[in-house]
């Protein structure tokens, strides 16, 4: 399996140098002017603001550079032709999928490592205190951009960039209101309500991975209740990838 | 062991076209063999079903029927497509990565270790003439250079069988000489080449044998030599001077007139005979006597005509 490393490898070159990770910069420039900005107008809660506009500026910079970079990943090069020589070699489609799947997921650890540990560093800055919150705050956000990674990954086996990115974005917003929808839907007509459970349990509930509120006010949650949202997390990125294999092994490339 | 290194039998593929309204046949009942060590010619108008065949051995495409074999194999598989290095039609390459890390990349997927790719890069990147731009970032790379980046790709892992779509595309005339030499050396090495191109004069220099498709039906495949033997024409052309411009010579067809000179077609040896005895008594003088023989080029040609006729009947 070492040209699935291989595929990774070359995922994470074109992203660097396609200056994917000037990003990090930008969002350094944005938690720091976060924070000039909300230390002055804010009196007490100094630390609060910072935890919670930091770690949403690290779920918003995640969540966009896994959606530009994860619609594009395979169909891009299905367009560009850049695929033919690489699938005629002795490489099975699952091995592709996985490299490409594994490529992103290291564009996303790098950046939201970087973003993490700026935002720690904006923090020792102002003198604010490093709980374990935090972490399990960023522990969510990397669950969370892991499954719509593989989520974008899929659909980029089958359809085109944009039609993909709106896929994301639907699946984001969804998988946040999910718990909503199926509370909205089960005061419905049957058929909708038969509709609306599908959608609940087949589109990841988003929610699962959120730990801000831990985060902002420090408190941690059971091992036991951590061990779930991992697997449930694992399980959606391999359900997903397995879809995009699927799909993928059945396409001819015209 | 078998001795074919690429066998399509009554191979067939169809494509949808008009978001899947209509069908296209790619390939009707496609059939050819290749032998070991051969190299192979795939002649053929624009959508012939080229580079459709091509693909079915590249596992870019699955046939609907018919059996496609790599030395015995199916192409599908990972260890059949270990034995064969491809070349794209227009190959395209990952914009940011260097001719020599792209050729890294490959090596990878093939499974050679790091001593191996290092040393076939290199020597490789000389062969086809990147050794100056191997550091170079393949964005920055002419048509040409893509086109020796691609050769370069698919001869990295030392394949058996080369298969390569219009490897010629793209070059100047130096750079297609190259290719040739290349064909060639290959062959000598013990390798098979197939390809495909439109280049008929290239194809009639190195071919060891050739396949003609045309609407994905094979219309004439054997050695170079046999189809242009059997497509020999009988015609000779006399060219005879000092003949007086009114007297006729009813053994030949008078084709042309210039100079004093008279150029005469005789279809049968009698009649050659008789016209020779016949200007000898006239006292004029033979210029010439030459076969008439047809190029691969006129073949070809003749023979899509005659295969779109046979569909228009």
């Amino acid at each position: 399996m070492g040209y699935v490393l291989a595929i990774a490898g070359q995922t994470l070159t074109e992203a660097r140098r396609n200056r994917v990770f000037y990003s990090v910069f930008l969002f350094g420039l944005v938690v720091v002017l976060n924070s000039v900005i909300f230390t002055e107008v804010t009196a007490t809660t100094v630390d609060r603001v910072l935890k919670d506009t930091g770690l949403a500026a690290i779920n918003i910079f995640a969540l966009a550079l896994t959606v530009f970079t994860g619609v594009g990943i395979v169909n891009r090069e299905i367009d560009r032709k850049s695929i033919y020589t690489i699938l005629a070699k002795p490489i099975s489609r699952f091995g592709y999928i996985l490299g490409k799947y594994l490529g992103l997921l290291a564009i996303i650890l790098i950046t939201s490592t970087a973003m993490f540990i700026g935002l720690l560093v904006v923090m020792k800055g102002y003198k604010t205190e490093i709980h374990a919150g935090i972490f399990l705050g960023f522990f969510g956000i990397v669950l969370e951009v892991m499954v719509l990674g593989a989520i974008a990954v899929l659909c980029s086996s089958f359809t085109t960039s944009f039609v993909s990115a709106f896929i994301c974005v639907a699946v984001y917003i969804s998988g946040h209101l999910s718990t909503e929808f199926l509370r909205a839907v089960r005061k419905s007509t049957p058929v909708r309500r038969v509709v609306g459970e599908i959608l609940y349990y087949v589109l990841p509930n988003l929610e699962r991975f959120n730990f801000k509120y831990q985060a902002t006010y420090d408190l941690m949650v059971s091992e036991r209740a951590l061990a779930t949202v991992l697997v449930f997390g694992l399980a959606y990125v391999a359900a997903a990838l397995l879809g995009a294999v699927l799909v993928f092994s059945r396409r001819d490339f015209r | 062991m078998s001795d074919l290194a690429i066998e399509l039998v009554n191979l067939e593929k169809q494509f949808t076209i008009n978001l899947g309204v209509r069908r296209r046949r790619a390939l009707d009942q496609l059939s050819l063999s290749v032998q070991r060590g051969e190299i192979y010619g795939f002649l053929g108008p624009n959508g012939a079903g080229k580079t459709t065949s091509i693909k079915v051995l590249a596992s870019l495409l699955r046939q609907d029927a018919g059996e496609a074999r790599v030395f015995g194999g199916d192409p599908l598989l990972e260890t059949t497509r270990r034995r064969l290095g491809f070349l794209p039609e227009s190959p395209v390459f990952y914009d940011h990565l260097t001719g020599r890390e792209f050729l890294r990349l490959c090596g990878k997927l093939c499974g050679m270790d790091r001593g191996s790719i290092k040393r076939r890069s290199g020597e490789l990147l000389e062969r086809v003439g990147l050794g100056h731009a191997a550091d170079l970032q393949v964005r920055r790379y002419s048509k040409g250079m893509n086109q020796r980046l691609g050769i370069a790709q698919a001869l990295l892992h030392d394949p058996e069988l080369v298969i390569l779509d219009e490897p010629m595309s793209g070059l100047d005339p130096m750079g297609r000489a190259d290719i040739r030499d290349l064909i060639v050396e290959l062959r000598k090495a013990g390798k098979t080449i197939f390809f495909s191109t439109h280049i008929i004069p290239d194809v009639e220099v190195i071919c060891d044998r050739i396949g003609l498709v045309n609407h994905g039906r094979m219309v004439a495949e054997g050695s170079v030599h046999a189809l242009l033997d059997a497509a020999r024409s009988k015609t000779t052309e006399v060219l005879v001077a000092g003949l007086p411009a009114s007297l006729a010579l009813p053994e030949g067809q008078e084709a042309a007139a210039a100079s004093g000179q008279r150029l005469f077609l005789v279809d049968s040896e009698d009649q050659l005979t008789q016209l020779l005895h016949r200007a000898m008594a006239e006292q004029a003088k033979i210029v010439s006597v030459t076969p008439r023989r047809e190029s691969l080029e006129d073949l070809v040609v003749r023979m899509l005509d005659q295969d779109r006729r046979e569909r228009a009947a």
